[in-house]
């Protein structure tokens, strides 16, 4: 009777387990996706400017190995940009006198954790369910470290308690949704991939200016330290 | 992904190389005792007139720092300048209707071929990273040379550079010196950073030689990430003054990027010439020992205290001056495929090498007296 047993595999686990992959973006895919783990948790933000934009090089990477080198280098090349700018403005903090250097650390890990998780399964349980014209290796591994990469800048937009790494982790966000939108079987994916990449570029930009005005004038948990963090 | 594996590999020895100079990366298990030992032997006197640097810490006027939503108005623009060249050149693709580039069927794996990927990986990063280390001593050997020449016809000229000597002794001496308290790891690996964006952005060009996709963007990415660096170490340091100084190199670096920009679109007019000559002048690594948004480097971080910062600046000021020399011949000539052609191709870069070293020493000696005595 015992040997009668078979174990079973789970359907949606031997689906997922059949589609194609790319072992070479899936691995830059991590490295970016660790990348960006490292520059979302550090509270120094030259130091997260730094690995934001190796995150945004590996990025880069995966996008070529897809087949998409303009797009990949414009994606590094956009994340450099906010980068630069998130240690310039971090830089205001330098001429408040008394200001804390380091920016006070993030919160609430773990619901923002479960909540994206949720989030996550979800979007990728209706994806799966859609009869994709094209399924090559390359598109389903890209995809999947663009929704990688889009969760991490989410948690890190729910963690966020400065405007600096809020600001890059928005950026993370909308560097992956361009990224995936290059991987979607349309023509004018890559034009819309484009288009969502100056939008990631206006959205550094833009955040960022707001978070140096609120330095400027003296606002902010970066300027005043949180109950917990003072002393 | 495969034509710039052998980039990424170069970039992460240089990072390992430079990190073990730094001390960020330790070896605990291997005793480098003898090489520090033959180190202090080989390189004490080139240390002893090295290891000084010019004080920079006088007193700065940090209120005058360049201005924050400047330089963001500045970041935005450049931002949207290389996802429109980028557009620009998508949109030109899809107008032309070309098909992408169809990929390469993968071979059966097999021991044989990993090797052979594996040992050309290895090949590639080395040479890249000998060739960085090389091209920084060949450029400050030029730089010193046509000083002396300029000095020889022009009396009361100071005949070398004094921020811009670098030499084999002085780098051993570097990497075995002892620290100190030192700077915060952000610092530390800024540098790591800008010396794997110099070797990547080298070995960029070993790849185009060898019939690899042009190097283009891997150059101009490589290059915005030095302005980054310069900006983590600024806001990193521990010293406002140092502070100051780097902010202002990132500045200045982030604020010619348009120009060298719009030098690698149109490269390679005699435009894009004019363009990178002047990039290679204004967006070069290095911080200068006087605060100012525009006051040029001639030899890395002149004003930094740690020697092993200031030989890692210097060498990756002397290897982006090569780079941006030789950048505009390779993209033309495309892959070497014989010994002449290489050979002429070296002709040309070092050509070009000495007439920017000539005009930039001309700059300094007459144009910018005052920085000949920094």
């Amino acid at each position: 009777m015992i040997a009668l047993i078979q174990p079973s595999v789970d359907p949606a686990v031997e689906y997922v387990r059949q589609l194609p992959w790319a072992p070479s973006i899936l691995i830059a895919g991590a490295a970016s996706l660790g990348f960006a783990a490292f520059a979302l948790t550090r509270r120094h933000p030259g130091e997260a400017g730094l690995a934001f934009t190796l995150a945004g090089g590996a990025l880069a990477l995966v996008l070529v190995e897809l087949g998409q080198g303009r797009l990949g280098f414009a994606t590094a090349w956009v994340a450099a940009c906010v980068a630069i700018g998130a240690a310039l403005v971090a830089g205001v903090a330098r001429r408040v006198p008394g200001a804390p250097r380091t920016a006070p650390g993030n919160e609430q890990r773990l619901l923002a954790l479960g909540l994206v998780a949720v989030l996550a399964a979800a979007i990728a349980i209706a994806a799966l369910a859609v009869d994709w014209p094209r399924r090559d290796a390359a598109s389903v591994s890209a995809a999947v470290t663009a929704g990688a990469l889009g969760a991490a800048g989410l948690v890190g937009v729910l963690t966020r308690r400065h405007g600096v790494s809020l600001v890059l982790a928005a950026t993370l966000s909308a560097l992956a949704l361009a990224a995936l939108t290059s991987t979607l079987p349309f023509p004018q994916a890559g034009s819309f991939a484009f288009l969502l990449l100056a939008f990631a570029a206006l959205v550094g930009a833009g955040g960022l200016t707001l978070a140096a005005a609120s330095l400027e004038r003296g606002h902010g948990p970066w300027i005043e330290p949180l109950e917990e963090d003072a002393p | 992904m495969d034509p710039y594996l052998g980039p990424v590999a170069g970039a992460l020895l240089a990072a390992f190389a430079a990190g073990i100079a730094l001390g960020v990366v330790r070896l605990r298990r291997l005793s480098l005792e003898w090489w520090r030992r033959r180190a202090s032997r080989a390189g004490a006197a080139a240390l002893n007139s090295a290891a000084d640097a010019p004080d920079a810490d006088g007193p700065l006027d940090l209120a005058a720092a360049p201005p924050v939503f400047g330089a963001l108005a500045l970041t935005a623009l450049v931002a949207l300048l290389g996802v429109a060249v980028a557009a620009r050149g998508e949109f030109a693709a899809v107008r032309a209707a070309t098909p992408p580039p169809a990929a390469v069927p993968a071979l059966p794996p097999s021991w044989t071929a990993f090797a052979a990927q594996a040992s050309g990986l290895v090949l590639v990063a080395g040479l890249a990273f000998l060739l960085t280390l090389g091209a920084a001593l060949a450029v400050s050997l030029l730089d010193r040379a046509v000083a002396r020449l300029l000095a020889r016809f022009v009396p009361g000229e100071r005949p070398v550079a004094p921020d811009g000597e670098l030499d084999v002794p002085a780098l051993v001496a570097a990497a075995g010196r002892e620290q100190g308290p030192g700077e915060p790891f952000g610092v530390g690996l800024a540098s790591i950073v800008l010396i794997a964006a110099t070797v990547f952005a080298m070995a960029s060009l070993v790849v185009a030689l060898g019939g690899g996709p042009s190097p283009v963007p891997a150059v101009a990415v490589a290059l915005l990430v030095v302005p980054v660096a310069y900006a983590a170490a600024a806001e990193r340091a521990s010293r406002p003054e140092a502070a100051r100084l780097r902010r202002d190199a990132a500045v200045r670096q982030l604020a010619v990027a348009p120009l060298w920009g719009a030098g690698l679109v149109f490269a390679p007019s005699a435009l894009a010439l004019a363009a990178l000559a002047l990039a290679g002048a204004l967006a070069l690594p290095g911080a200068s020992a006087q605060p100012g948004a525009f006051m040029l480097p001639w030899g890395g971080d002149a004003a930094e205290p740690s020697p092993v910062v200031r030989a890692l600046s210097r060498v990756a000021h002397g290897a982006w001056i090569a780079i941006l020399a030789a950048l505009p011949f390779v993209a033309v000539a495309g892959p070497v495929t014989s010994i002449v052609d290489g050979v002429a191709l070296a002709a040309r870069v070092l050509l070009a090498l000495v007439a920017f070293l000539a005009a930039r020493a001309m700059v300094r000696h007459f144009v910018l007296p005052h920085a000949a005595v920094a």
